[in-house]
């Protein structure tokens, strides 16, 4: 099994080096346009320029912490709403078609009314990725909470435990899995908020470095705004993944 | 004779899309302290509805049911043995005195106890999802036990088990709830479980269900049921009970 999963890494890897030298070599000798595809050396070259200067991290550190507002702040309200309509079936029922629609919805329609609301600035972007992002945990998180084996809640009920219990003890440890998994879905569409966000109304940020750069066809600065971008979120991902392989198993 | 449980004229019924059914039309009987009854009937006349009804889960439309004491302590063991697979077989048997907030050290080592009695002692730390189907429903009865129910519920605890697994559980269940004086009342589809396992056995009828008849076992626990003269009379005239 080892020998086999190196076999798979050492693949990924030669095809990964392979299509960067491809590349390369392509625009070196001219069978690729430069100017327009770029180069992987002219992107490692702006790369440690705009290192230099010290802007590429105030980019990098913009983005992450508009992800990260968004996403803590997205699970946070999709755990209590779930939470809330989950015990109160009035407050379900209630919420069910608006859920529905708004999930249905393609809420970057809405970014142009966001920012005349709230105003060209970050907030306008943490507030368009927490629309993107919160709707979908909410529908992930509630549906898991109503799986809950039907046979471990008349257990608990047996006991004489309250709704609360219930839910403590029984329903949110049972969905850790569940939360987690849904976790994941949000960090990608916070992703995908915020940088839309950032195409809309930002100075700063990734968003802004991608869009800017293909605006004055500085095409390295693009290709390394969505390479950074990539690992960013392959390394917030990650994260989420290494807490997952802690946990006990259900 | 003191009596644990009554049940007087209870009647149920279920609205469904397509009108009422009456799952229980009437039903009365009572069990005596330290006993175990069983109850067997055809599938779906109303078994599991009448346990979930003196479990105080559901509520039946007219008919009472009362216990000996003020606020009975009831224990409800499933088809599924519901444990919660991420917690130690020791927080599992735990769990139903956690919920009532009436654990202490000498109900913790009670429990530790049973589990090492009925051999679940390199298991007691371990995590339930390790476990075989046959300890996981020692646990799960464990579980029910540590709260020293007043009536022990179970609902074809077995059913889920293999034959070989089921008859030696069986044996197991039958002595742990002796040995405890727990009242019981079990649900099984199975005529030699109720034989094997029960002082009493009542048989239902088709749904909507009444008593069909009520068999006193005239067995000693200690003895091999199985070899005792009445045992297959007892058992023909139950099947013929059940499929007339
Ligand atoms: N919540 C419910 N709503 C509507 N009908 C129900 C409900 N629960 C039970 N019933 C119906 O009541 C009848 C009795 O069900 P119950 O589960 O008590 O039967 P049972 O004797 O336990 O059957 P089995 O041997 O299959 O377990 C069945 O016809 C069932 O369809
Ligand atoms: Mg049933």
């Amino acid at each position: 099994m080892n020998k086999y999963k190196l076999k798979v890494a050492i693949t990924r890897f030669l095809l990964t080096s392979l299509v960067l030298i491809l590349w390369e070599l392509g625009s070196r000798y001219n069978i690729i346009n430069s100017f327009i595809f770029s180069s992987p050396s002219m992107v490692i070259k702006s790369t440690i320029n705009f290192l230099k200067d010290g802007t590429l991290i105030v980019h990098i550190l913009v983005t992450l912490k508009e992800v990260l507002i968004s996403f803590v702040l997205g699970i946070i309200i999709a755990l209590i709403v779930s939470m809330l309509m989950y015990m109160k079936k009035f407050l379900h029922d209630v919420l069910d078609p608006f859920l529905t629609i708004l999930n249905s919805m393609p809420k970057v329609a809405l970014g142009p009314i966001i920012i005349i609301w709230i105003g060209a600035n970050n907030k306008s972007i943490i507030t368009m990725a927490l629309l993107i992002n919160v709707i979908v945990s909410i529908i992930n998180i509630y549906t898991a909470f109503t799986n809950t084996d039907e046979n471990q809640i008349k257990m608990f009920q047996s006991f004489k435990a309250t709704k609360m219990q219930i839910f403590t003890k029984l329903v949110i440890p049972a969905n850790i899995p569940a939360i987690i998994s849904s976790l994941k879905v949000n960090l990608s569409l916070t992703f995908i908020g915020v940088i839309m966000g950032e195409f809309l109304v930002s100075k700063k940020g990734l968003g802004y470095l991608i869009l800017y750069g293909t605006q004055v066809f500085n095409l390295n600065l693009v290709i390394m705004g969505i390479v950074i971008l990539i690992i960013l979120s392959y390394v917030l991902y990650d994260i989420i993944v290494i807490i997952e392989k802690k946990l006990p198993a259900r | 004779m003191n009596y644990k449980l009554i049940v007087n004229n209870i009647h149920k019924e279920f609205d469904t899309k397509s009108g009422s059914i009456i799952a229980i039309s009437d039903i009365s009987f009572d069990v005596k302290a330290g006993e175990i009854v069983a109850i067997v009937g055809p599938s779906g006349c109303g078994k599991s509805t009448l346990l979930n009804i003196i479990a105080g889960l559901d509520n039946p439309n007219s008919g009472n049911y009362y216990f000996d004491t003020e606020n009975p302590k009831i224990a409800y063991m499933l088809q599924t043995d519901a444990l919660l697979p991420w917690k130690s077989v020791l927080d599992n048997s735990l769990i139903g005195l956690k919920i009532r907030k009436e654990i202490n050290e000498e109900k913790i080592s009670k429990v530790k106890n049973l589990l090492k009695e009925y051999g679940l002692k390199d298991f007691i730390d371990k995590k339930a999802s390790v476990l075989s189907g046959g300890m996981k429903q020692r646990v799960a009865l464990i579980r029910s036990l540590a709260i020293e129910p007043d009536i022990l519920l179970l609902d074809e605890p077995f059913c889920a088990l293999d034959y070989c697994t089921r008859l030696s559980i069986e044996k197991d269940v039958h002595k742990i709830i002796k040995d405890s004086n727990t009242t019981s009342i079990i649900i099984t589809h199975d005529i030699e479980e109720a034989l094997n396992m029960s002082d009493r056995i009542i048989v239902l009828t088709n749904r909507p269900s009444v008593i069909k008849k009520i068999y006193d076992l005239p067995f000693d626990d200690n003895i091999n049921r199985r070899s005792l003269p009445n045992y297959e009379t007892i058992y023909n005239s139950i099947w013929e009970d059940l499929n007339e």
